[in-house]
């Protein structure tokens, strides 16, 4: 699959043609200043200059609440209505982290059994990404994943370069929808190939990772939850779940009905393994107590279950929980001390 | 099970209700769909519209099937709300969910079924099913404790358990009273008294996670290795097929990587045994 060159005077009309394969879902400049993104947005709305998002694209495939089904009840049972489908969806401007968290979801989401509802969404979008020209200093994508080299779970992946963009196709679908509007797209020319390469290199040098994830699955059999490394670890969280909440490889769900007691709907929405109702049981028995072994819970199953189970890291690098983690907990800076950490035996 | 969506539950009627304890009840249900078949161990999603869903252990042997009883302890939501049904009234199902016990591989061993509480529910299966082709098994001990005489559940069963062959049936309690006049004391206590050997023996346990860690320390005191021991986790699940992420622990999910576990597994999976906290 090759290389195109989208010149900026064609984004527009692209954009236009994309629109025909269902809701484009674009950054836009919210009036507080914030970028956040947004179904159906004007082009002249649309911005392209921002680091990231506040929030990640997660939220439209997995909503942060979503109807599993309706149900009535009926004469000897109920009879139980499934949602229609919906638009497929386009999206524009996605940062590497946030792709690859889909990425991850996919993985996630499809095992012994499979997420209709997530899976039918992602089957039908298209992922268009954006090259970084200038990550965030909390972001650590290529430590983590090398995602500036390997990009991964977007469909094309646009390089910003003088003049327009390198459109690069990650996968069929996105060749075929670069083959379809032929006449926007030209050849690129070298010094075009030349800049882009140069793009990569700085953006990569200007990344660095103070951690070895290569070591973290062995670390986390070494020292259980109940290590006091842990204890320690969750002091001065509040438990909030930010750092689920706006994590692009974030799973998890509660479920539960609402219901005026004849009819109703099952709803499902992100529940976060911070919170210190996640795991408790009917009847109160709760195998996390603390906060040191919800972290554990979140980084382990991050960094050594997922890889096991998933064959993948579930972080993408995005820096969202660190940019955002009211009690300045650091990701990085914990997995450092973590595998720095020996504990003093008696 | 609806083929495409895991989620939706389809209707099973109630045919009976028994009063186990105070706060125990089994319904016997009855399923319509020809192609369900359950094993020993599993369980399914119990759905309540209105009030939720929640899993629960399928407490009979897939004999009894086209029905299948759930023995339902009163502790949340769900649970509270399935107490209050009649025969006639409908509860949505879906499942069975989750791994077995390997009961096939414990033909011709003896089995040491250790229960305490509700936990005796997904136990009642493999007593069931042994009992049933009583040629496949040796000798079949059931150690079984709750916290007081009106607390044991399955009160008639025992009584033919008792007095079927090759079975040696053994109940405490707690707290004794009343009319009690069998043992009384914890369940691990119990069965280091009684000193099962673990020749030829596969030990299967389950009950509060707190009787749980004491009988798996009890048991390798009598030397039975981790392999020889079976028990079934408990931990917050809510979807039933792995997807919710909520029973993750290690790289397992409990919901279909589990419920049942050798002790040699879960050693891997929690070292320091916090998944039976």
């Amino acid at each position: 699959m090759n290389m195109k060159f989208l010149p900026a005077a064609s984004l527009k009309d692209w954009l236009d043609l994309l629109r025909s394969h269902g809701t484009l879902i674009a950054p836009v400049k919210e009036k507080d200043g914030f970028i956040a993104f947004r179904p159906d947005p004007d082009f002249e709305d649309i911005t392209l200059d921002y680091q990231n998002t506040v929030r990640p694209i997660r939220e439209f495939f997995l909503p942060h609440s979503e109807t599993l089904f309706n149900f009535e009840t009926v004469q000897n049972g109920f009879d139980i209505e499934r949602n229609k489908p919906e638009e497929p969806l386009v999206i524009f401007g996605v940062r590497l982290c946030d792709a690859c968290g889909l990425e991850a979801l996919d993985r996630a989401f499809s095992g012994k059994y499979t997420d209709p509802y997530y899976t039918e969404r992602r089957k039908n979008a298209l992922i268009i990404s954006l090259f970084c020209t200038e990550p965030h200093p909390a972001c650590f994508c290529e430590g983590v994943q090398k995602l500036m080299t390997g990009p991964k779970g977007a469909d094309i992946l646009l390089y910003p370069v003088e003049g327009g963009f390198l459109a690069d196709p990650l996968s069929e679908k996105g060749d075929k929808i670069i083959g379809e509007s032929k006449k926007l797209f030209k050849e690129p020319d070298a010094e075009q190939l030349k800049a882009k390469d140069a793009m990569v290199e700085k953006a990569v040098g200007a990344q660095s990772c103070i951690v070895d994830f290569s070591l973290l699955p062995e670390k986390f059999k070494e020292l259980p939850p109940s290590s006091p490394f842990w204890r320690e670890e969750g002091e001065g969280c509040v438990s909030c779940g930010v750092c689920s909440f706006l994590c692009p490889a974030c799973q998890c769900f509660s479920v539960q009905d609402i219901s005026d007691g004849k009819s109703g709907k099952r709803v499902r929405c992100w529940a976060t393994c911070q919170d210190c109702r996640f795991a408790k049981m009917a009847g109160g028995i709760d195998p996390r107590p603390e906060k040191g072994e919800r972290h554990y819970h979140r980084l382990s199953h991050k960094f050594a279950d997922a890889p096991a189970r998933n064959d993948m890291i579930f972080c993408t690098g995005c820096g969202r929980c660190i940019r955002y983690c009211p009690s300045h907990h650091d990701v990085l800076e914990t997995l450092k001390k973590f595998l720095e950490y020996e504990e003093v035996k008696p | 099970m609806s083929a495409d969506n895991p989620y939706i539950p389809f209707t099973a009627e109630i045919m009976k209700v028994t009063d186990e304890t105070p706060d125990i009840k089994t319904f016997e249900i009855n399923i319509t769909d020809p192609d369900w078949n359950h094993k020993p161990g599993q369980f399914l999603e119990l759905s309540l519209l209105g009030a939720g869903e929640c899993p629960i252990s399928i407490s009979s042997a897939p004999i009894q099937l086209p029905t299948l009883d759930l023995s339902i302890k009163r502790a949340g939501i769900v649970t509270e709300a399935v107490h209050q049904l009649y025969p006639g009234e409908v509860v949505g199902v879906r499942g069975p969910y989750g791994r077995p016990f390997p009961m096939e591989e414990w033909r011709s061993k003896n089995l040491l079924i250790i229960g305490g509480g509700i936990g005796l529910a997904p136990l009642r299966p493999i007593i069931q099913q042994a009992l049933c082709q009583r040629e496949l098994y040796g000798d079949l001990t059931i150690l079984y404790g709750a916290r007081s005489p009106a607390d044991l559940v399955f009160k008639e069963e025992l009584k033919e358990w008792e007095g079927a062959p090759g079975t040696d049936v053994y109940l405490t309690v707690d707290k004794g009273g009343g009319e009690w006049d069998g043992h009384v004391g914890f369940v691990p206590a119990y069965l280091e008294e009684l000193g099962p050997s673990p020749e030829n023996t596969v030990a299967v346990t389950c009950g509060p996670p707190i009787m749980i860690r004491f009988v798996l320390k009890a048991l390798e005191k009598m030397n039975f290795t981790p392999e020889q021991i079976i028990t079934t986790l408990e931990m917050k699940m809510q979807c039933g097929v792995g997807l919710c992420g909520r029973c993750g622990l290690g790289d397992k999910y409990i919901c279909i990587d589990g419920p049942v576990f050798s002790y040699a597994e879960i050693l891997k999976l929690s070292p320091d045994l916090s998944a039976l906290k």
